[in-house]
């Protein structure tokens, strides 16, 4: 499939240029980005080999590589990319799951119960993110900081160091927000 | 929900998370000044605690891709239904899980019923999956065994492997969904684990070990009989197989083992820390460690590693100890034993075999006395750190003393309720130690707290704090109390006893004592002598006196309890003996307060006369009377007659086992009369008897600070803020001991934890002095001076700040605060008072007035020649007057003790001097004689 994916230094100049405060070039960040992410999402999911660990950080990595001319970008700007990144991710795996509920909703699917889907969760199953996503919406009315953390940690595959360099806090308070967010998202799930 | 909320809602969910797992439900629903609203939040949110440990850990990608993959797997469900696998007819799905689906079906043949584990579609022409597959179904067919789910047949059409094993249909639950439904006893978990133990054994013996045990992969019958499922991650140990060693399969050209090593083999919470590591080389051992974790949750209702991330549960497998005292106390020693010893992180301590686990599953029954006894010595031995020697001595202990009885079913913690009380609290007070009194000498319930006599330290006295000592203590039962009327000692009495999860046993308002009991006492089911229930205004007039001594030590309630007392000595005949030693009592302490702050020319009446022949009078009544034995035997330590207080607080015991509170004041006569051995065993003892109450912590850790073994201080009094973090004290003691073994950062750290709780001009205190002793002179000075804004009155913070001002240099300042100090010491009379003395004596030095420092210090040193704290005054008199005949002497008598050679080592004033020759020489000699 050919993409029309813009050249490194383009995507290295936006986001040196985000990083100074110039909004546009955000915009046109998320859209390459999404492009990349969306494709390589899907090849990846598409893999079908659910004993065989994906490790979203690898992705990420590969688009930062591809896209990012390393040498030009600092520590920080680069977290701030994986951040978009994160962000960009949710939406696409938000987006997939809900069209998948649909197709199922056709169906004769009965949606496993969350309880089994934790119980079998490394195997097959797992987390509803259409559910999660709006929990994650309700989180950030009043803790938007350990919302962002959720995005990153678990759609974007960033570590507790790159979570806390793109939040500018330290990384045991990311992982206090980790743990908060965690037990409390757990229980909007459930509670639903 | 308002940002209010939320924010209360973050505060109380961090509070309880730094409490430990097993009471932090009872401690939310606790905090009654918080919303309800807010408490049913964070209560919500722990519930899910114990499951939140995998989620969201793997990545949403990976979420995605198999929910993708998992649809794939299941649309075959409703094909494959009514299709037939040779001579087997799917009925239908059982459950799905990675290593293939499971479904029940009809063998056709033999006309029973079956489960067919079939491997997904996805997955029928990759090579690796169809030799894991093959490799169960070898395994299985090896091990036959009544509890292994057996293996009927497997498809044998398929050229590279089998793509359905066939096996027998076990019925049942597992013990996973048993452990939902609630733990089990050690008289239900034996059997299952004992049948688990020879699953394992029969596996083991074929060289098979399973790698992958938990409670969802253990079957309990209906009929009792347990089977092991699911040999899908199981390996063999034996090398003539030639689908276990690195057996290769290529895909994408690349050369993949069976099992990868990113891949996370094994269930978190369950692996062995040799799992964890990823090390390849497994044996039986990894089995025998998963079956303790199980037996350890079965009992519990706990993952004995499990936390909040794979990653945390990992970090704890591999590094902390579970915590014991989650299991049970009435867990017989055998078991507890056998599940320590398949908790060994290191593999050579571990168990090996089965013949080292099935004895001790034999004959479970009921817990037996002594049985609890060794496991209570044991229990203690992990969460403290006690050396080999400790344990030792416990338990040779054992042999002399018999002092531990089995747990009884109630552990009632009493506490005179702080927020319902409508003035000081000396009314509840006496009513909860009426109760403690009556209900000591009866079967079925244990008093837990009160069993110290000075806790009256008033930011202790809040609910939340006696609460958690209540909960940490094992209290299984709360009984609050309130008394209705200050004044009325007769007036009603509210109450309200409790389980430990908060809810409610029974609650109401008692019209006098007698009736509280026997509403306590049917409640608990006690046995019921309503003689014994019966209460006297004289008795609440006596507790009332007590509790105004034990509490409220101050010159006012001291006064009250003494009119209370001699009035009672007047009306109530039948109970002298316990007035007149309360009476004794009560005259030690106004002596005692007396010679603290006495006013200036007060007429310093026989106090200590009166205390003495109060407590002969009491004795020659009723010798054996505990009151008296109690209350005397502590005048007689105050007063320094040690072995008189031995005597009766040993005889105390013979009527007392086991009672806490005389243990502790045994250990004390004992640490004062300079027996250390005895009193460590009576500590310790105390200790045994009540393993989670900070304040016994508290005591042994100030007798190893006494001694000068700051690290075993250090070590009791890091639990003491672990028991009760509420706890400034706790805090600024730890602080001291950390102070005192040149751990300068974390002694202040721990003074700043300490203010955080409280602002306590002690913890002030310490701080200036541990920023003296590390040289920061100009820090010291502050922390000195924000002690003095609480207040200004106190003669030591000014001497403290001219020290710390004198040290960095800045006389004139020096001088005016010790002036100050001077003034303000002088205002009382300190005759008597062996440190105020010598505290002067130095200021007085420090202001070249030679003649009063000399006099003052020469004072202090005869009213008290082995004060260590006024031996290090004395070194530093005399260092600033220029005597060092003297000087010498008291250096001697200082290196004997570790804390005061400290001292001397570190106070700026001095610690020049052992850098001397001379003094050098006496300090290494004394080092090596300490070995």
């Amino acid at each position: 499939m050919a993409m029309n994916i813009a050249p490194p230094h383009d995507v290295t100049q936006l986001l040196v240029a985000w990083s100074h405060g110039d909004q546009a070039a955000l915009d046109q960040l998320v859209e390459i980005v999404h492009d990349e992410l969306h494709r390589k999402a899907h090849h990846y999911m598409r893999q079908e080999r659910p004993d065989h660990s994906l490790q979203t950080t690898a992705l990420v990595n590969e688009v930062y590589l591809r896209l990012v001319d390393s040498k030009a970008v600092t520590f920080n700007d680069r977290a701030h990319f994986l951040a978009v990144c994160a962000n960009t991710m949710r939406r696409i795996l938000v987006d997939h799951a809900r069209a998948r509920q649909q197709q199922k909703r056709g169906g004769e699917y009965q949606k496993v119960a969350l309880d089994e889907a934790l119980m079998v969760s490394n195997q097959v199953g797992g987390v509803d993110l259409a559910a999660l996503d709006e929990a994650l919406e309700r989180l950030a009315e009043f803790a938007p900081r350990k919302a962002q953390v959720v995005e990153m940690r678990y759609f974007g595959g960033l570590t507790v160091k790159e979570t806390a360099a793109a939040l500018s806090v330290s990384e045991d308070t990311v992982m206090d927000d980790w743990k908060f967010a965690k037990a409390w998202l757990l229980k909007e799930l459930r509670n639903q | 929900m308002t940002k209010q909320h939320w924010e209360q809602i973050e505060q109380l969910w961090q509070q309880a998370l730094q409490i430990e797992p097993r009471h932090r439900e009872a401690f939310v629903k606790n905090q009654t000044e918080s919303d309800e609203s807010v408490r049913a939040e964070v209560l919500a949110m722990l519930q899910q605690e114990d499951h939140s440990a995998d989620f969201l850990e793997t990545s949403a990608l990976e979420n995605a891709a198999r929910q993708l993959a998992h649809d794939k797997l299941n649309a075959p469900t409703i094909e494959l239904q009514g299709q037939r696998f040779g001579a087997y007819e799917v009925i239908s799905e059982l459950g799905a899980g990675g290593m293939g689906t499971v479904y029940l079906a009809r063998d056709l043949h033999l006309d029973r019923t079956v489960a067919i584990k079939v491997l997904p579609d996805g997955f029928k022409h990759d090579p690796d999956r169809l030799k894991r597959f093959k490799r169960e179904a070898e395994m299985l067919a090896k091990v036959n065994h009544p509890n292994v789910a057996t293996l009927y047949d497997y498809d044998r059409e398929s050229g590279y492997g089998p793509r359905y094993l066939v096996m027998e249909y076990v019925s049942g639950e597992t013990l996973d969904e048993r452990l939902k439904r609630g733990k089990l006893t050690a008289v239900e978990a034996a059997p299952i684990f004992r049948q688990i133990a020879e699953a394992l054994a029969a596996a083991h013996a074929q060289g098979i070990i399973h790698r992958d045990l938990k409670p969802s992969n253990i079957k309990i019958m209906p009929n009792g009989v347990v089977k092991v499922l699911d040999f899908g991650l199981a390996k063999s140990t034996a090398k003539d197989l030639t689908w276990t060693a690195a057996s290769t399969g290529a895909r994408n050209g690349k050369a993949t083992t069976l099992t990868q090593p990113q891949m996370i083999l094994g269930t978190p919470g369950y692996m062995s820390p040799e799992q964890v590591r990823g090390e390849k080389a497994l044996d039986q051992r990894t089995d025998w460690w998963a079956f303790g974790c199980m037996f350890y949750e079965a009992l519990s209702g706990r993952n004995p590693f499990r936390s909040h991330t794979i990653a945390d549960t990992n970090a704890a497998i591999l590094e902390k100890e579970p915590d014991w005292k989650t299991l049970p106390i009435e867990t017989p020693t055998a078991i507890v034993r056998l599940v320590h010893r398949c908790l060994q992180k290191d593999p050579q301590r571990r168990v090996r075999n089965v013949s080292e686990v099935l004895p001790e599953l034999k004959n479970i029954q009921a817990p037996a006395r002594l049985t609890i006894v060794a496991y209570q010595l044991r229990r203690a031995a992990p969460q403290l750190g006690l050396l080999a020697a400790g344990l030792a001595i416990l338990i040779s202990l054992f042999a002399t003393y018999q002092w531990l009885k089995p747990k009884p079913k109630t552990m009632l913690a009493i506490i005179a309720d702080q927020s319902a009380s409508p003035c000081d609290l000396s009314q509840s007070e006496a009513i909860a130690k009426a109760i403690n009194d009556k209900l000591r000498s009866v079967q079925g319930v244990e008093i837990v707290i009160p069993i110290s006599s000075d806790r009256g330290q008033p930011f202790l006295m809040i609910d939340a704090a006696l609460t958690q000592t209540a909960l940490t203590a094992e209290a299984t039962t709360i009984l609050k109390v309130a008394a209705t009327n200050c004044t009325n000692s007769s007036s009603p009495i509210n109450y309200s006893l409790t389980r430990k999860d908060g809810s409610s046993l029974s609650s109401g308002t008692a019209t006098d004592l007698s009736q509280l009991l026997l509403n306590v006492v049917s409640t608990l089911n006690l046995p019921s002598k309503v003689e014994a229930w019966q209460t006297s205004e004289e008795d609440r007039q006596y507790y009332r006196a007590v509790a105004l001594l034990e509490h409220y030590v101050n010159e006012q309630s001291v006064k009250d309890a003494l009119d209370i007392l001699h009035r009672l000595e007047q009306a109530d005949q039948v109970n002298l003996a316990r007035s007149k030693a309360a009476l004794g009592w009560g005259y030690y302490l106004q002596d005692y307060l007396l010679q603290v702050i006495p006013p200036k020319n007060s007429n310093q009446t026989n106090n200590r006369e009166k205390a003495l022949s109060y407590c002969d009078q009491a004795t020659n009544l009723q010798r054996n009377d505990p009151n008296v034995l109690l209350m005397c035997g502590r005048v007689s330590t105050a007063l320094g007659n040690l072995d008189k207080a031995i005597t009766n607080f040993q005889s105390l015991l013979q009527q007392r086992e086991n009672d806490p509170e005389a243990v502790l004041e045994l250990a004390k006569a004992y640490e004062f009369k300079g027996e250390a051995k005895n009193a460590e065993t009576q500590y310790l003892r105390a200790l045994a008897l009540r393993p989670g109450y900070w304040d016994v912590y508290n005591q042994l850790s100030g007798f190893y600070f006494e001694r000068g073994e700051f690290q075993k201080a250090e070590e009791y009094a890091q639990r003491v803020t672990e028991l009760l973090d509420l706890n400034p004290v706790g805090f600024n003691n730890l602080g001291i001991t950390l102070l005192y073994q040149g751990r300068y950062d974390e002694a202040i750290t721990a003074y700043y934890r300490s203010l955080d709780k409280k602002r306590l001009p002690s913890t002030y205190h310490s701080l200036g002095t541990t920023y003296l002793y590390a040289g920061q002179c100009n820090k010291a000075v502050e922390a000195f001076q924000q002690g003095k804004t609480l207040d200004q009155e106190d003669a030591e913070f000014w001497g403290a700040e001219g020290e710390a001002l004198s040290c960095m240099g800045q006389t004139v300042q020096a001088a005016n605060a010790y002036e100050q100090a001077i003034r303000l010491m002088n205002q009382q009379d300190v005759s008597r008072d062996a440190s105020s003395l010598s505290l002067l004596a130095e200021w007085y030095a420090r202001r070249n007035n030679k003649k009063l420092a000399l006099q003052k210090i020469e004072e202090a040193l005869q009213l008290a020649p082995h004060n260590y704290d006024c031996i290090v005054s004395a070194i530093k008199v005399y260092k600033l007057t220029n005597e060092p005949e003297k000087l010498m002497i008291q250096f001697e008598k200082a290196v004997k003790n570790r804390k005061s050679l400290f001292e001397v080592e570190h106070d700026p004033c001095v610690n020049e001097i052992t850098e001397q020759e001379t003094y050098r020489k006496i300090i290494e000699q004394h080092k090596t004689q300490r070995g």
